[in-house]
């Protein structure tokens, strides 16, 4: 017997859990169109009366999905793909964006569907946070949709839309930064437009100046200091830059980037009221991921939150969030 | 003596290298075995083959021949030939996947190694005719047996050696992927899996599994080019056939793909990526099924998802009455459906009730496996425990968010997944040593007398 020198090779792919097999069909779906089917199919076994729309619409691929109230964005690829490409256009252009992703992968040779999972408009921005180059459109990572059709179904039939953290991509000073930023810049005085839209502003970088300012609370090796003033409003929402100076309650997010060399870079991250010795806003969160790691803080009766990002290769993506509503992206930051 | 030697050790050399031709590999009763045929041994010697070494060239030379000559024995020479590497495969399927799939060996090789050797084909119920190239082509489209005829009839030479052709031919072979599918297994072509890789994955694949002499930056390249035209010609072929799968890329493509190299070139190329792909997934696959064995569910307790229980203990137990009451309440909405759909395959099937039965006994799934004379995944897929309880969780979450104590919950996602979760876990996972398993308990009360 001839044995195969490829023996090595994975001929055949179990099928995943939770695949969905389609009744044949003489004629050919497309994958949106199998995709809504299996929806279709799942619906019936668990609840018939929940809504999908818009039925004059179903298949077509610029439309959302409309499920039980909640507008779902497809993303598909084939059965074995690793990813998946995600239009960002309707979250940033539309008034009535999705509330969330859908990765779904279609057999078209075995008439299978499988629901890899689900990400939040939250997840999302992480994601894309994360990705510089990303413009109408992102790779994303097959296994970052988790859950599978349960995590969707669970979603859309226990929760309301509206209880779903807005990420608002539209509104000015809070836009989806396709741009990464290099903190060293800041060094030499650079101060990156974006920040600078944001209401940033960059502080004097020699020691003496430092001193100066008064500001005795910097460590000593701070080699330079973003500051965005922000406040919330009236309607409990995160202000930033001018605008917040109207607020009743103000606070300041501070960048202080430490060390003399790339190899000991760190970036602290703070978030302190503008009159010290105040409290902060109870349910501030502040959130700080670098790579796979992730940092948060909320306060609660506190004067300070901060959060250190150490030097290393990963691009810094820095949240602050105040309830339900949008929250402060920056734009991602390279720390080298 | 020496020559002697010399000349019994060049025989078996000879009759080594000319096995593959004229010893067919086929299914019997007996399993899969392999016989020299008379006929082939024959027509070997009668030509100048002697010592003539499996080549593509070989194959080509033999291939036009029976085309030539419409005699059969270079066909049968040839349906030899194939035979060994659609052995290979099929043993190298079976061998990977046996031990967790219901896999039959000799199912698997009817598919592929269904030739018996004979010298005539069947054309049609009441006429035999012999087993030339003309009457293969004779034979209308669609799959034709034996497998081998099928493989021969539409192989092209200026695409890949035959060896491959044949195994690219049972990757798409249509009832055997039918066979798999039931088993919870898919084939999945070689231009299905490059359209869907990455190139990311393919970068890492070639990197770390290729081999051959082309670089990253030429595969990934080329790997661009292939899936803008794998669209548009698969698109073609769903609104020429109406289908989804059996498409295979011809002389054009494999030209309009690298007008700046051979059509068999660019055809080894893709095969080599593809490979590669292959060896990458294989070898994480590998790596998942050792560490799915050390998975353990996450055990959080439905009940301790509400009020603090040491505050108010009278009314965390009125909590888990409530927990209690929205699990029975979705178990009786959701599974009377469910064990009637599985009712109706206990006729044929009468092991798949004695798993239920085992089930609801408290038997794990090796031990039912065991008791059912099945697989451990043959168990996996009939209880469908995920699935099942994912559905039950949700509606009994549902019921439980209009009471207060819940409601909370489902105002974050996080908060919403985990008492999802905590009420899947409640429901086929023991909490404590001896507690009851609702789903467990529910089969066993309602599961069908036959």
């Amino acid at each position: 017997m001839t044995l195969s020198r490829d023996n090595d090779l994975l001929e055949a792919f179990p099928i995943p859990e939770g695949s969905i097999v389609l009744p044949p069909t003489e004629q050919a779906r497309s994958r949106r169109g199998s995709v809504v089917e299996a929806l279709q199919l799942a619906i019936q076994e668990r609840d018939p009366s929940l809504p999908l729309g818009p039925q004059t619409a179903l298949l077509d691929e610029e439309r959302l999905i409309v499920l039980n109230r909640f507008g779902l964005q497809l993303s598909i690829g084939g059965f074995l793909s690793d990813e998946l490409e995600l239009d960002l256009q309707p979250w940033r252009d539309s008034s009535a964006g999705p509330h969330l992703a859908v990765g779904a992968l279609v057999d078209d040779e075995n008439d299978l569907v499988l629901i890899q999972g689900v990400l939040t408009g939250e997840e999302l921005g992480r994601l894309v946070a994360l990705q510089p180059n990303s413009e109408d459109s992102v790779a994303v990572d097959v296994n970052a949709f988790h859950g599978g059709i349960q995590r969707l179904f669970s979603l859309v039939q226990l929760m309301e839309p509206a209880a779903l953290p807005a990420v608002d991509w539209r509104s000015e000073g809070r836009r989806l930064f396709e741009g990464v930023v290099s903190v060293v810049g800041w060094m030499k005085g650079q101060l990156d437009e974006t920040l600078a839209d944001l209401g940033g502003q960059l502080q004097p970088v020699t020691a003496a100046a430092f001193r100066s300012t008064g500001d005795s609370s910097l460590p000593s090796e701070a080699q330079a200091v973003l500051t965005i003033p922000l406040g919330v409003n009236s309607n409990n929402a995160l202000v930033n830059g001018a605008g917040s100076q109207d607020c009743i309650e103000r606070f300041t997010l501070k960048l202080i980037l430490l060390g003399n060399d790339d190899s000991s870079t760190q970036l602290v991250v703070q978030v302190c009221p503008e009159l010290p010795g105040d409290l902060l806003p109870d349910g501030l969160e502040l959130q700080l991921v670098e790579g796979s790691r992730e940092q948060r803080q909320t306060s609660s009766n506190d004067q300070q939150l901060e959060l250190i990002a150490n030097h290393s290769d990963s691009l810094l993506a820095i949240t602050l969030s105040y309830g339900n509503t949008p929250p402060l992206t920056l734009p991602p930051l390279q720390l080298r | 003596m020496a020559r002697q030697g010399n000349h019994a050790h060049n025989c078996l050399d000879v009759n080594n290298r000319m096995a593959s031709y004229v010893e067919l590999r086929s299914v019997s009763t007996r399993g899969i075995d392999g016989r020299r045929l008379q006929d082939a041994e024959a027509f070997w010697d009668g030509q100048d083959l002697g010592e003539a070494n499996p080549s593509p060239e070989l194959d080509r030379l033999l291939l036009k021949r029976s085309q030539t000559n419409n005699d059969p024995h270079p066909l049968l020479c040839l349906r030899c030939h194939i035979s060994h590497p659609l052995e290979a495969w099929v043993r190298a399927l079976h061998g990977r996947f046996h031990t967790s799939y219901d896999l039959d060996l000799t199912a698997i090789a009817s598919y592929a190694l269904d030739d018996t050797g004979a010298l005539t084909l069947r054309c049609s119920p009441e006429r035999q005719e012999p087993f030339t190239f003309e009457a293969l082509l004779k034979l209308p489209t669609g799959l034709i047996s034996p497998f081998s005829g099928e493989v021969l009839r539409t192989y092209d030479p200026s695409r890949c050696g035959l060896p491959h052709w044949a195994r690219m031919k049972i990757q798409c072979h249509n009832e055997l992927k039918s066979y798999l599918r039931q088993q919870g297994l898919l084939l999945i072509s070689d231009w299905a899996l490059l359209a869907d890789s990455s190139p990311r994955r393919i970068r890492e694949s070639w990197e770390r599994c290729g081999t051959g002499a082309y670089s990253s930056e030429n595969m990934e390249a080329l790997h661009k080019r292939f899936r803008t035209l794998y669209r548009e010609a698969m698109a073609a072929y769903r609104r020429r056939t109406g289908k989804g799968s059996g498409w295979q890329p011809d002389q054009m493509f494999l030209q309009a793909l690298a007008p700046d190299q051979a059509a068999p070139d660019t055809s080894d190329q893709l095969q080599s990526m593809a490979s590669a792909v292959r060896k990458l997934m294989s070898g994480r696959w590998m790596q998942s099924t050792i560490s799915a064995g050390d998975e353990t569910a996450d055990q959080i307790d439905p009940n301790s998802e509400g009020e603090d229980d040491d505050a108010n203990p009278g009314e965390a137990q009125a909590m888990r009455v409530k927990i209690q009451a929205a699990i029975a309440k979705a178990l009786d909405a959701t599974m009377p459906g469910e064990m009637a759909r599985e009712q109706r395959k206990f006729a044929k099937a009468p092991e798949r009730r004695l798993a239920w039965k085992l089930y609801g006994e408290g038997m794990s799934q090796r031990e039912i496996a065991q008791r059912c004379d099945h697989q451990q995944a043959w168990v996996s897929k009939l209880l469908d425990e995920k699935r099942r309880s994912g559905l039950i969780a949700i509606a009994a979450a549902a019921e439980l968010k209009h009471h207060s104590t819940f409601a909370a919950l489902m105002s974050d996602v996080e908060g919403c997944e985990r008492l999802v979760t905590a009420l899947r876990n409640h429901l086929i996972e023991a909490e404590r040593e001896g507690a009851d398993i609702p789903l467990r308990q529910w089969v066993m009360r309602h599961l069908p007398n036959q």
